[in-house]
């Protein structure tokens, strides 16, 4: 079942990329879609395709949110970069998540570096660094909605 | 539809100018990776937008978008890399 979602997803990326549908150019779509796919296995072990509909519904909630979230902090740090008198308080904070899937910590911190004014330094075991613009920025950090919505991904992936 | 075309494109460069302005008002190298995550995040994604929206929904645009997705996930990796790296080398000043 994993494996055939992952093949039509490949095989609509190599249609993409190919800009037609002739005979030859499918054949040659699919020979390679099953060589990446017997070379990446290991790679995408890490996920599953559980609960797909229900995932794919907080999925776009998620995208939703952070190109609200990216454009609400661009216009506030776009703010400070014009301001005369940019007061900048940068500092370090730390912030210990509940998250446990490796990949849902990857999104985490990759949201958390997309939205202007924070910006993750490193990630060890459950423990993000966060590098803040300025301290009032550290609110957003410590209950963000991103955070939110992965969790309750993750608990249906749990929930078997 | 070309007065959409010129403000999303207007608005994209708008973004890429403060963030040049950024780089050269800020004190440091954190301040400055703030500064200029906003030319990647908004500033490319409005031009892109632009160019999709001029463009029609044909091959081409698809491949923008295409563009556009691997931006947002390549862009923060390289942000987080230059600020880990002048962490690691502010620390290691600190201990000698």
């Amino acid at each position: 079942m994993k494996k055939i979602i992952i093949l039509i997803l490949y095989y609509l990326l190599w249609i993409i990329f190919a800009e037609k549908l002739t005979i030859q150019s499918g054949i040659i779509g699919i020979l390679f879609v099953i060589l990446l796919i017997k070379y990446n296995n290991d790679l995408l072990s890490d996920y599953k395709f559980v609960k797909f509909g229900r995932k794919l519904k907080y999925y776009i909630l998620y995208i939703a949110v952070l190109v609200y979230e990216v454009i609400k902090a661009n216009i506030q740090v776009a703010v400070i970069v014009l301001s005369k008198n940019p007061n900048l308080s940068p500092c370090i904070v730390e912030h210990k998540t509940k998250l446990n899937n490796n990949f849902y910590k990857m999104i985490l911190a990759n949201s958390i570096t997309l939205t202007p004014g924070t910006l993750t330094i490193s990630v060890n075991d459950d423990v993000f660094k966060v590098h803040c613009l300025r301290k009032s920025f550290k609110e957003g950090v410590y209950n963000s909605r991103f955070e939110k919505i992965l969790f309750k991904i993750e608990e249906l992936n749990n929930a078997i | 539809m070309n007065i959409l075309i010129s403000a999303l494109l207007i608005s994209g460069l708008f973004f890429f100018i403060v963030g040049t302005i950024g780089i050269l008002r800020f004190p440091d190298i954190y301040t400055r990776a703030h500064s200029t995550a906003k030319c990647d995040t908004l500033g490319t994604v409005l031009i892109l937008l632009a160019l999709i929206i001029y463009n029609g929904i044909n091959f081409v645009s698809l491949k923008i978008l295409l563009i556009i997705i691997f931006i947002w996930i390549t862009s923060p990796t390289s942000t987080h890399l230059i600020a880990k790296a002048n962490y690691i080398q502010e620390n290691k000043d600190k201990k000698l």
